[in-house]
């Protein structure tokens, strides 16, 4: 009795093998104090972005909103506006913490929309390596890469209306091939690893192989690019923003804060435009430092 | 493979994309935004009228045979209409192209400069506080973004102190046109004050361009030169008595190059695009800044050349860098000659 007992405890602390391993890469990940900071920034961002509407102290400024009596009140000056305010009497940190929340909503849609059809295209490319399914897949995905992203999401965009809604599309439009690449270098280095030919010879689904067989073992670099993507579909919506083929004033868009104030009042009144600049810095540099511990994380 | 097989794929490549690309922003531009006659025209034309000049321009055609006839035109050097600019876009980017291309080929020097005097200072003294200093400049780099640094350069540098400025091209009288390249061309009238001044305008939006990848591409060479220090042939090359300096440059920074080279391929190529963003911010009168006066009033042809042109670039950038990055490794060099 007791000594079955025993044995079942020592199986079952065994048999997880699942939970062993998720242990092992928060150990990894923790290992190293940048990842921490960058999984702290990112989550202060993530948190602003989707509570911004409630813990700003003035919500009202995110829209149509003036107050002349109070206008280019200089930051660190005035505890009411600790970042200053605008022309219009806009206290600049809650425009910029509003602006958060277009940023990371630009973020999740582009990378809902392109991270799935990208890396199903790159699995099935890989796995149909060196046919003709690979060669098209891949030479359609290269048309996008052929001219900078920025290049090609100003083209898009221009042709259509600017606004948040069409910039999303353009930048999913021209983000999926860089995941079929990735997918595909992964996939297509391990399709004739004896697990998948083993799989062919047992007499698997192409379905199965492709999303039960090669998918796990793309899934480490898959989930780094996701991180690190986060700051650059930002930082390229911000720009869209910036050149005024994007969000449109008064949206609280940090890309078009830093343009419009910048044109207008850059030199005497810089807090109007540094600050929203500052606010797409912070989550490059949250996400790019959780990328490098989420890359750390998949790597033996 | 030879090497001119190589080339050659990677040219055949390059031009596939190129026309599919140029088949995608010919659709987005002709289909898209409606129809483009009616855009041309008067509201209040007659019907018989619009159906004539349609006709005339051959946009009665179908839409493959349309995309034939502009494709011929291209090849011809015949990048259609500007409605912005009132003349041919060929025009525009032969105008417009060079002074981009300046500024890019400025900011590419600086930053293959820049790169090595850090990476190798970082190298030589890893873990010390050179390398931190690299270290902590590289995070920086990554995470600010070129548009903010020339906000950033123009509002300390431009604005408060004065330092440089911002704007022009030249405060002086320009050279007279032979290339199209500024500083080729004053260099060519022998007039260096013109070169020096086009020097000193195009800093600011030249180091904006180049930061971030110059401080990534120091961090790789760095890291190679790590790696590649604990290796056998450094220690042989050493024991043998050879001078530190010689070992360095020779033996330790060559293999630790070759990736770097590759990455900052890519950063001077991505630089193409940033350059839309810097040079708004300079108000540099590059081909850039004209494209996105062109994009905010939605002048099709342009934007339908823009996009073409970048990409032909963008195809010559990526070679050249894949060919330096073959002939950089012996590896690759060798195969050509053995197998």
């Amino acid at each position: 009795m007791n000594k079955t007992k025993k044995i079942r405890l020592f199986r079952t602390i065994k048999q997880s093998p699942r939970w062993e391993s998720v242990r092992r890469m928060w150990y990894k990940f923790s290992r190293s104090p940048l990842s921490i900071a960058g999984l702290v920034i990112s989550a202060a961002c993530i948190f602003i972005g989707v509570f911004a509407p409630y813990i700003v102290p003035y919500p009202e400024h995110g829209g149509y909103f003036s107050n002349y009596a109070d206008k280019f009140i200089p930051p660190f000056q005035d505890l009411k506006y600790i970042l200053g305010t605008d022309y219009y009497g806009r206290d600049v940190l809650t425009r910029t913490m509003l602006g958060f929340q277009y940023s990371l909503m630009m973020a999740g849609v582009v990378l809902s929309l392109v991270v799935a059809p990208g890396v199903i295209l790159g699995l099935i490319a890989g796995y149909h390596n060196k046919t003709w399914i690979d060669m098209v897949i891949m030479r359609i995905s290269d048309i996008f890469i052929a001219v900078p992203p920025l290049v090609l999401a100003l083209g898009i965009c221009s042709v259509l209306e600017p606004n948040v809604f069409n910039a999303m599309m353009a930048v999913s439009l021209m983000w999926w091939p860089w995941y079929a690449r990735l997918t595909y270098n992964v996939s297509s280095a391990i399709r004739n690893e004896y697990f998948v030919q083993a799989a062919e010879v047992m007499g698997a689904s192409t379905f199965h192989i492709i999303f039960r067989e090669i998918l796990p073992n793309c899934l480490g670099p898959i989930l780094t690019k996701v991180t690190l993507d986060v700051g650059w579909v930002i930082l390229i919506g911000s720009a869209l923003s910036f050149v005024g083929l994007g969000a449109q004033a008064p949206t609280p868009d940090l890309g078009t804060m830093v343009a419009d104030n910048f044109y207008t009042y850059g030199a005497d009144f810089w807090w109007t435009s540094i600050f929203p600049a500052l606010g797409i810095v912070v989550i490059i540099l949250g996400f790019n430092l959780l990328g490098d511990g989420v890359r750390d994380m998949f790597t033996e | 493979m030879k090497m001119k097989i190589y080339v050659a794929r990677r040219l055949g490549f390059a031009l596939l994309s190129l026309i599919g690309l140029s088949i995608l922003v010919f659709y987005l531009a002709r289909v898209i935004p409606g129809d483009p006659v009616m855009m041309m025209v008067d509201p209040r034309t007659p019907p018989e009228k619009i159906e004539e000049l349609r006709h005339a321009l051959g946009l009665d055609q179908p839409l493959y045979l349309q995309y034939f006839f502009w494709l011929e035109d291209v090849f011809r050097g015949d990048l259609g209409f500007s409605v912005f600019t009132q003349r041919s876009v060929t025009r525009d980017v032969l105008d417009y192209l060079p002074v981009s291309l300046e500024l890019v080929i400025l900011a590419a020097l600086m930053e293959v400069v820049g790169s090595f005097t850090l990476g190798v200072l970082a190298g030589a003294y890893a873990y010390k506080w050179p390398d931190n200093v690299v270290r902590v400049l590289s995070y920086i780099g990554i995470s600010i973004p070129s548009f903010v640094w020339a906000i950033i350069f123009q509002l300390i540098f431009a604005w408060q102190l004065g330092l440089f400025p911002t704007g022009r091209l030249l405060d002086v009288s320009s050279p007279p046109r032979v290339t199209g390249f500024t500083s080729l061309d004053s260099l060519i009238a022998g007039r260096f004050d013109a070169f020096g001044d086009f020097i000193w305008h195009a800093t600011l939006p030249a180091l904006a361009l180049c930061i971030g990848g110059m401080t990534q591409d120091a961090r790789i060479i760095r890291s190679g030169m790590v790696e590649n220090k604990d290796k056998e042939y450094i220690a042989m090359a050493t024991s043998q008595g050879l001078p530190k300096r010689l070992v360095m440059f020779k033996y330790l920074l060559k293999p630790s190059i070759i990736p770097a080279v590759t990455v900052m391929g890519m950063d001077i190529a991505a630089m193409l695009g940033n350059a839309f963003l810097v040079e708004r911010v300079f108000l540099w009168p590059g081909f850039s800044k004209h494209a996105i006066d062109a994009m905010l009033m939605k002048d099709l042809n342009t934007i339908v050349a823009t996009v073409i042109v970048i990409g032909v670039i963008f195809a010559i950038v990526n070679i050249v860098t894949d060919i330096i990055v073959a002939y950089l490794d012996p590896r690759i060099r060798l195969m050509e000659r053995g197998e």
